[in-house]
């Protein structure tokens, strides 16, 4: 089946204890993307990922994977898909090799002897015990269980968290290898805004359970900037960008962060009479920070 | 993908399968221990059949241990695991659950096979008196039925360690002990003729009250 979509969720409700995790949540993953999935702590993210394999029923929407309705046809999508947990799931009592041949046994698309290679390159001893196994070896593995059944999607959530960078890298070049030999889709949640903004090329945001933002890397990295402002009037007319935050600089100047900027639009400033003095890039994790503050502004505004 | 399910099931219960084969197969080389003879003709019949019925206790207690054996590792490695890794396999979730069904009734043939071993290697050493039989086969497919039971209604309830679930299997227990309780409280007689039919000859359970003796008259 080719869709153009990977991943497709509408207006996903899900319900988790007593408080809704995700509210009416909207998330497109364009086939062949590798989508960084950012959020804060308790955002959301986990939440998502286990509702996209179905470890997780929504309780309103739709979620559609490799274009397969999650609710009732999830073992097909499954069969295409590679996940790997935000928690270690491999049973502990079983060795590497014996978890390599339980885990291919479910996939018609295993490559054994490409797993092989891969154990041999992370240096996983064919006779360790699963649980026995070091925090960076288990990524490892993960990693290569989800990439040898040769999946057409890639669900993996934070998986570098507390690994070393050696290993990090690693597990990260592993992926990245399979998507360039088989521009298969990526869908990747971490904190670690640098990690993403290397290997990524879409972004979503997920703040309180909701997306704040979702676009390509280069235009998230590239469309936020920070202005340096003077003389603007207290209360301005509609402005051709997103005005994200407006706060005191250094000086008589302001700092505005601002999303859909363009350098014509400068000419706006004298329109208003203000004075823009200076554009500043602002670096991925700092286009989170601001992203996060404005969301959360909103809301505490909606709120009251 | 049944095999690597097998797999799996062996790795967890094969220490406690191998004690129970040891046991197993041991039950009547302790019984003829206990008897002091292979000739069972040399001793009274009631002398016999006192410690027969002591191992055919030990037998059903075995199946029960079987079962439960058998069904705890079945469920237990997923359980402590939120069954992350079960739920992501790529097959609907009822042929999961009946692969793992079907990979404890195969892991049961062993100690099954272990029963018949003992059963027919006592039958085969001892001489017996004319009247006295012996049933190794029988015994066998009485130890085989109560340990698949044993091993359904457990592999059930182990199912049922999530919170939902636990919740819906505890639900016709509840119905049971209220039901229970209004018949001693209004002095009926319902629970009597309902237990009386539960350890009958008729009932789904009757196997675990009968007699389990190989050597019998």
């Amino acid at each position: 089946m080719i869709t153009e979509l990977s991943i497709e969720l509408s207006g996903v409700a899900v319900h988790y204890g007593r408080t809704f995790e995700l509210k009416d949540l909207d998330l497109k993953v364009p086939a062949g993307a590798v989508y960084g999935f950012l959020g804060p702590n308790g955002s959301g993210k986990t939440t998502t990922i286990k509702t996209l394999v179905g470890l997780l029923r929504a309780d309103r929407g739709t979620v559609r994977v490799l274009g397969y309705d999650i609710a009732r046809e999830a073992p097909r999508a499954l069969l295409r898909t590679g996940y790997v947990p935000e928690r270690p799931h491999l049973y502990k009592e079983l060795t590497v090799a014996e978890s390599l041949r339980y885990h291919g046994a479910w996939y018609p698309t295993w490559d054994a002897r490409w797993a092989d290679q891969l154990r041999g390159a992370f240096g996983l001893d064919l006779d360790a015990r699963v649980g026995r196994l070091s925090k960076g070896e288990t990524g490892k593995l993960m990693i290569l269980l989800a990439i040898a059944q040769r999946p057409e999607l890639l669900v993996l959530d934070e998986p570098t968290d507390g690994l070393d960078p050696v290993v990090r890298r690693d597990v990260l070049s592993a992926v990245l290898d399979y998507v360039s030999e088989t521009n298969a889709t990526v869908f990747i949640s971490s904190h670690l805004i640098h990690e993403l903004e290397r290997i990524c090329d879409w972004v979503g945001v997920l703040e309180s359970g909701a997306l704040v933002a979702e676009l390509p890397m280069h235009t998230f990295k590239e469309g936020i900037k920070r202005l340096r402002v003077s003389g603007a009037p207290a209360q301005l007319p509609t402005a051709p960008f997103v005005l994200l935050a407006r706060g005191t600089g250094l000086g008589s100047a302001e700092e505005w962060v601002v999303r859909g900027w363009q350098p014509p639009m400068q000419v706006w400033f004298e329109g208003i009479g203000a004075n823009l003095r200076d554009v500043v890039d602002l670096d991925l994790e700092e286009s989170f920070v601001e992203l996060l503050r404005t969301a959360r502004a909103a809301r505490r505004r909606g709120v009251a | 993908m049944f095999r690597a399910v097998m797999m799996t099931h062996w790795k967890w219960s094969r220490w406690g399968v191998y004690l129970l084969v040891a046991a197993l197969f041991s039950t009547p080389v302790v019984l003829l221990g206990v008897l002091g003879t292979r000739d069972l003709t040399l001793i009274p019949v009631w002398e016999v059949l006192g410690p027969t019925s002591g191992a055919g206790a030990a037998y059903l207690v075995f199946s029960l241990f079987t079962g439960l054996w058998l069904a705890a590792s079945a469920w237990n490695v997923d359980t402590a695991q939120d069954a992350v890794y079960a739920l992501t396999r790529p097959v609907p979730r009822w042929y999961f659950v009946l692969m793992r069904l079907g990979s404890g009734v195969a892991l049961s043939l062993v100690p099954i096979l272990a029963v018949l071993a003992g059963a027919l290697f006592a039958a085969l050493v001892t001489t017996r008196p004319p009247e006295m039989r012996v049933f190794p086969v029988a015994l066998t497919a009485k130890f085989a039925v109560a340990t698949w039971l044993a091993y359904g209604f457990c592999f059930g309830g182990f199912t049922g360690f999530r919170p939902r679930t636990a919740a819906r299997n505890v639900r016709p227990l509840v119905v049971i002990l209220s039901g229970v309780l209004i018949d001693a409280a209004t002095g009926s007689h319902v629970t009597t003729v309902i237990g009386n039919w539960l350890t009958g000859p008729w009932s789904p359970i009757g196997v675990f009250f009968g007699r389990w003796n190989l050597f019998d008259v």
